[in-house]
């Protein structure tokens, strides 16, 4: 047994070690998932910010179970971190969560999703999923020159993106009186779903001559459709800027994508807790700007995801 | 010749004591050392935030699965659907929630918890009629019926939905989970409720094992299931009923686990049942049953929340976390099986 306790205590001082107390850092907990490379990449912007501004950031992965984010939240409550930076993993049963933060008495930051009313926190960053869409809805216009027939594939009806990037496109077609959409198709899941679908309004819309895919997936998808059918003549844009969808825009397969930034949302997060922890006043919403890819600046881009 | 059995039963159980007196020894040891490391290098772990309303809290709903899951084990099986059962039964709290809302907080929530629980009876009783009236091996029938339940939950939620308390009834629900109950009469130590009810279940679940007759008849079947039914033990009411247990417990940790969120979720819980599973293991219950007690279990409880404690009060990276929960359960398992091993060769 005494050997045991002795690799015991070697295990421990090492995890010990990890942290040494210096009581001046800030200690920020970051509550959030990393099953994608999307927050992988957030991930590494918030630790490096957080090594820049000589900040501790301790990352807790929900794995995009909201039971599993309410317990790391306690544990971020146990733990008396300074600020809690959470992606909430769904929107209603988070409230609990962040109430309880409130009751600690820890500011909050919402990072990158919406969380549902009831809850108090100092303020929100992330994409600017609004603006980003209303690019890409641009690129396509100017695209297709202004006039003809597009479809638009969608994500589940009613979440926080689907129903921003909509209205941007709506937006934006209006000062457009020849752009006509055709048909919303939501998607269910797959790309191999997504290319069936596709197939479908090619074969519904003869004169079609855009495609406004709330993702870089499905644009993808619906490209790969479209190349099949012989109709490369059709503009497609996409969301997100993955490296992908980077390499689709560079050979011409898809028109152009908006770029969206998780290190930056990261690196905000973290830059925004520093700041209202020196008393700086926060406004409510911090956005994060999308550029526009397309195949003239394409080469510029790398993939953040 | 049924009491005699039991009486020699008994008499095998009392010389093994102390090698389970080693194993509990060397788990306390660990979570003590743990303890003491975390307190020492850490001025957050020794406060009543932490302790109760973090470590104990998040240890008690596992620890009400872990109580049915210790029956289980010391009968002989095994059950991998728990984290299934679970999620169906949070899922009906929810639903009869939503439906029954208009008739008011005092009729609607208790008949939605003991619509969960009826549902997580029937559940259990699947497990335990499968097991031990057809005859199936348990790691079979449960690693099915965990697949079972969880397609069950994702239908009755059309494909995985969040589902939510109604608004109604939210505020008052909620409490399951985050109510606290107020000790010495003053705010700064409140007691959370489902600490209180891990207390209760245990409770009755340490009365049963340790001293009623079904209690006897479970580890008697664990030990030696033939040599129990040829003393006259209804070994496989015996081996359904701890089954069913283990259902019932699992719907109380889904009634908590649904009032923490006010929601529900058909994929939720996954890897509980590894976690209860591991916490009786860790403790001491060994596979084959037969042995051990709740109070192990508690150990083994205590000890894996402590660990979880530890990673986030040290700050240790995610992708490390599991690496250290691994180590330090070996060792905990590791040290007994050497010392043990000593003590045999002496």
């Amino acid at each position: 047994m005494a050997i045991g306790a002795v690799v015991l205590i070697a295990i421990a001082s090492v995890i010990g070690c990890s942290k040494r107390g210096d009581n001046k850092r800030h200690n920020i907990g970051f509550c959030m998932t990393l099953d994608h490379p999307y927050w992988q990449n957030m991930r590494l912007g918030a630790i490096a910010e957080g090594k820049k501004l000589g900040a501790e950031v301790t990352i807790m992965n929900a794995k995009e179970d909201p039971v599993l984010q309410i317990q790391q939240i306690q544990q971020l409550i146990a733990k008396q971190v300074d600020v809690a930076c959470v992606v909430p993993m769904k929107k209603e049963p988070l409230v609990s969560g962040i109430q309880a933060l409130n009751r600690a008495n820890i500011p909050v930051i919402i990072v990158n999703r919406e969380i549902s009313k009831g809850c108090d926190y100092v303020c929100y960053t992330g994409t600017d999923t609004y603006t980003g869409a209303v690019t890409s809805a641009k690129i396509l216009v100017e695209a297709i020159g202004g006039k003809g027939g597009i479809v638009e594939l969608h994500q589940h009806l009613g979440t926080g993106p689907e129903i921003a990037r909509s209205k941007a496109l709506r937006d934006v077609i209006k000062d457009y009186r020849d752009v006509k959409v055709l048909a919303r198709v939501p998607h269910k899941g797959d790309r191999g779903t997504a290319v069936k679908e596709m197939q479908t309004l090619l074969g519904k819309f003869p004169k079609l001559k855009g495609v406004y895919a709330h993702g870089d997936n499905f644009a993808i998808a619906a490209a790969d459709a479209c190349i099949q059918a012989g109709r490369r003549d059709i503009a497609i844009v996409g969301m997100g800027g993955s490296q992908e969808a980077i390499e689709a825009i560079k050979i011409g397969k898809i028109t152009g994508t908006s770029f969206q930034q998780p290190e930056l949302e990261g690196r905000s997060a973290i830059r925004l807790s520093v700041r209202y922890l020196k008393g700086e006043k926060l406004k409510k919403e911090y956005l994060i700007p999308c550029p526009a890819i397309t195949r003239e600046n394409a080469h510029k881009f790398k993939g953040q995801f | 010749m049924s009491e005699n059995l039991l009486r020699s039963a008994g008499k095998k159980e009392r010389k093994k004591i102390s090698f389970q007196v080693i194993q509990t020894a060397s788990v306390s040891i660990l979570l003590i050392v743990l303890c003491a490391i975390s307190a020492i290098k850490t001025d957050t772990f020794f406060t009543w935030n932490n302790l109760v309303d973090n470590l104990l809290t998040n240890a008690a709903y596992l620890g009400i699965i872990a109580c049915g899951m210790t029956l289980v084990m010391i009968a002989g099986g095994f059950d991998l659907s728990v984290a299934s059962t679970t999620a169906v039964c949070s899922v009906v709290v929810v639903l009869l929630l939503q439906g029954l809302a208009p008739g008011g907080f005092w009729y609607t929530i208790p008949v939605a918890i003991l619509g969960a629980v009826l549902v997580g009876i029937v559940l259990g009783s699947v497990n335990g009629v499968l097991v031990s009236y057809v005859g199936v091996n348990p790691f079979v029938v449960t690693i099915s019926t965990m697949l079972i339940f969880r397609g069950i939950a994702l239908v009755i939620t059309h494909g995985g939905q969040t589902i939510m308390v109604p608004l109604l009834l939210s505020n008052t629900f909620r409490q399951i989970y985050w109510g606290r109950v107020n000790l010495f009469g003053s705010d700064a130590y409140q007691l959370p409720v489902p600490i209180l009810i891990f207390v209760g279940v245990f409770i009755v679940c340490f009365y049963l094992l340790r001293f009623t007759r079904f209690g006897h008849y479970i580890y008697a079947v664990g030990g030696n299931e033939t040599a129990s039914w040829l003393a006259g033990i209804n070994t496989s009411l015996v081996k359904a009923a701890t089954y069913t247990i283990t259902g019932l417990t699992c719907a109380i940790a889904a009634v908590i686990y649904a009032g923490m969120s006010n929601t529900a979720q058909a994929a939720s819980y996954g890897g509980l049942e590894m976690l209860v599973i591991a916490s009786v293991i860790v403790g001491g219950t060994p596979l084959g049953g037969g042995r051990g007690s709740l109070l192990c279990t508690l150990n083994g409880l205590l000890l894996l929340s402590v660990i979880e404690n530890l990673l986030a009060q040290f700050g240790v990276h995610e992708e490390y976390r599991n690496i250290v929960r691994g180590a330090i359960i070996l060792i905990a398992v590791t040290v007994d099986v050497l010392v043990r091993r000593t003590r045999t060769k002496r």
